[in-house]
């Protein structure tokens, strides 16, 4: 009931002019961000994060979510009237978006779509205000030994689902994004290390610069590489649902929403995997599984309902163990920090009112985005037809002054530079981007509290599976390694037919 | 990238990986165990890069492993193939895309006032990718014209917006 209190209370702190006029320009931006195959939610945080980074606290951070949730609902467009995702977060959606369009139905599939996206967020929020106090609360338990499985859990985690069909690649990413973590100078006794005598360097490597490059740079490289994009003829008709329409996919709504929340708060994994895992829930669970992938509605809503309610799942480690659940809410978090506001196991203590305000923007950000949503669709549609020839130039002159922008360091624009190359080619390699990106968040904790931890223990390393939560998170991780090696699924799928076998003879 | 042609890029990969962990292990070792200040040997600044220098040579060396096995060394490059690759439209605009990039990021930024390297990016940008040689005299100079007035907006928008409203002293 405090909790209720305290989120109408940030409720009432937005009702003003300035809050809303924010809320309606940036959830805006972030749909013609999301819209735009090239720019994603991630890019597009990174760069308003440098735009707002002069403004109170509470206002910054109110328009970067309403970036977030508006880029991650705006990439539905491109994905229904383009079959290009606009955002990773709405490949699922194309695989019934787009034929669906083709088939004339573009309107609906919008509407339907834009609702999935409503519901999903809302069920997103609510879960993010429940969960993230317990999480919190759970979380103050937590040392050193807990903090550095947790560090590594992420980074595997992220590694095994960002690239499923090659875990090894994602464990590569993760680590990597761990050592640039180590360079400049580290935290324990001021060491600078790995920055072979350049001023620069021994500061170390930014978070920001480096995403708007492996998100920014790369992507544009990416764009101008490929194809050019055609944009289905078709006519927009109605675009609002029937109440009926929507009611009758109730069950794939919450199912959706749950999953796609559960996803949204594993660290780094994110609102794409989210999205997939939900299509793929729906088709199995579905009366009709031969329409999906050919226009049916169950399918659309059920990725869209699942990649706005990942955007609320994602915040909830943000705040409670600042450790975020995907690259948007990577650079939401590094966000937080710029703001002087300090998520983590101690916010329930410190202050518990932002987790609660942070609700009632995506609260906000939400009805922004399905009021904004269902509006002006034929206008924003010529939106995809501007030229890349001419969009990405402006994209790339943002990175770079986004990039400066934050220290006034040309440094900054190298970093982002050479981080776009890099996150290119790990992309044409089918590396993952996310687990590195995660890596150089938890690096600073990885280290820290792996050397806290070996000397609380005195260079003990059993606490890590004497201490139960350690021991459950240790576990989990070799349990990730393991189940995609060979022998280990030959040695379960032994142990199954086995124990099959077992029944039969005693039946 | 083709899938038949992954083994051969993780072959050059893992040997990249390798040869990186190899060399932050050994810096690793190499750091100043700070005797001198009595510091705990547990906490030295060397320990944690040096346990992921360990961890990425592992995965190199699996990664290794696996390209060997689906014969990843047989790179079979040649002066013809990469003559090819080249050539490509895809591969001649993703260059290009780099080269305008860095020249922007490296080459102008820091030496050219900024609204005048943004104006010079911008423009370049939209001409060259925007050339066809097909097009008749009129158009050519049409687009010329449509991207200057383009690269002179961009640049003056971004540049007032980060100098006045924003307070960021340009590069």
């Amino acid at each position: 009931m405090n909790g209720f209190m305290m989120f109408l209370d940030g409720l009432k702190q937005y009702m003003n002019f300035w809050s809303i006029f924010n809320v309606l320009w940036a959830t805006q931006l972030g749909i013609i961000v999301g819209m735009l195959p090239g720019l994603t939610a991630t890019m597009g945080i990174a760069l308003l994060t440098t735009l707002t980074f002069k403004m109170p606290a509470a206002d910054a951070v109110l328009i970067l979510i309403c970036m977030y949730v508006g880029a991650i609902y705006g990439g539905s467009r491109s994905a229904i009237l383009l079959n290009i995702p606009g955002t990773p977060a709405n490949a699922a959606t194309a695989m019934d978006g787009y034929p669906l369009a083709r088939a004339g139905f573009a309107g609906s599939a919008i509407g339907m779509g834009t609702t999935g996206s409503f519901l999903g967020s809302i069920i997103g929020l609510v879960f993010l205000a429940v969960f993230t106090p317990l999480i919190g609360n759970f979380a103050l338990n937590f040392q050193s030994f807990e903090f550095f499985s947790l560090a590594i859990f992420g980074v595997v985690i992220s590694g095994n689902l960002t690239a499923p069909k090659d875990p090894l690649k994602g464990w590569i990413s993760g680590f990597l994004g761990l050592f640039v973590a180590m360079i400049g100078m580290e935290g324990i006794h001021a060491h600078v290390r790995f920055a072979f005598n350049s001023v620069d360097l021994s500061g170390g490597i930014d978070l920001i610069p480096a995403m708007v490059g492996v998100f920014g740079f790369s992507e544009i490289i990416s764009v101008m590489k490929n194809q050019k994009l055609e944009v289905v003829q078709t006519e927009i008709n109605r675009v609002i649902p029937r109440v009926k329409e929507v009611a009758k996919h109730w069950k794939t709504i919450i199912r959706s929403g749950v999953i796609g929340t559960f996803i949204g708060a594993i660290p780094g994994v994110g609102e794409d995997i989210a999205a997939w895992v939900s299509y793929d829930f729906a088709k199995n669970a579905s009366k009709e599984p031969e329409k999906y992938g050919k226009g049916s509605y169950e399918g659309l809503i059920a990725a869209e309902t699942a990649n706005n309610a990942a955007c609320g799942g994602t915040i909830i480690p943000v705040l409670s163990l600042a450790i975020p659940g995907s690259a948007p809410a990577a650079v939401l978090l590094a966000a937080m920090f710029i703001h002087n506001v300090r998520p983590g196991p101690l916010i329930m203590i410190e202050s518990p009112e932002f987790v609660y305000q942070t609700v009632a923007m995506v609260f906000m950000a939400t009805i922004g985005m399905y009021i904004l949503g269902l509006s002006m669709v034929k206008w924003l549609v010529k939106v995809l037809t501007v030229p890349r020839e001419k969009l990405m130039p402006v994209v790339f002159v943002l990175c770079v002054i986004g990039a400066y922008a934050i220290h006034s360091r040309t440094f900054e624009i190298g970093v982002m530079v050479v981080f776009g190359l890099i996150g290119f080619i790990m992309k044409e390699m089918d590396y993952p981007v996310a687990p590195m990106v995660l890596g150089i968040i938890l690096g600073d904790i990885l280290d820290k509290n792996l050397r806290r931890a070996l000397v609380l223990s005195e260079g003990n390393l059993l606490p890590l599976v004497t201490r139960p939560i350690s021991l459950v998170i240790v576990l989990l991780t070799v349990l990730t390694l393991v189940s995609k090696m060979p022998w280990f699924r030959s040695m379960m799928r032994q142990f199954k037919m086995s124990l099959l076998g077992l029944f039969k003879k005693s039946a | 990238m083709n899938e038949r042609d992954m083994p051969k890029a993780d072959f050059i990969t893992s040997i990249v990986l390798l040869v990186f962990s190899i060399t932050v292990v050994w810096m690793s070792i190499e750091m100043p165990r700070l005797e001198n200040r009595n510091v705990n040997p547990l906490t030295v600044p060397g320990i944690v890069p040096g346990f992921l220098g360990v961890v990425i040579g592992i995965f190199a060396l699996i990664l290794l492993e696996r390209s060997i096995r689906h014969q990843g060394y047989r790179l079979g490059l040649s002066g013809e193939k990469v003559g090819v690759f080249c050539r490509k439209d895809s591969s001649l605009r993703m260059f290009g895309t780099i080269a305008l990039g860095l020249f922007y990021a490296w080459g102008l930024i820091g030496r050219v006032p900024y609204p005048v390297s943004t104006f010079l990016f911008v423009f370049l940008f939209i001409v060259i990718f925007e050339y066809a040689r097909e097009d008749t005299k009129v158009r050519k100079r049409k687009k010329i014209l449509i991207a200057a007035v383009m690269s002179l907006l961009v640049s003056g928008i971004v540049s007032a917006v980060f100098r006045y409203l924003f307070l960021v002293k340009l590069p």
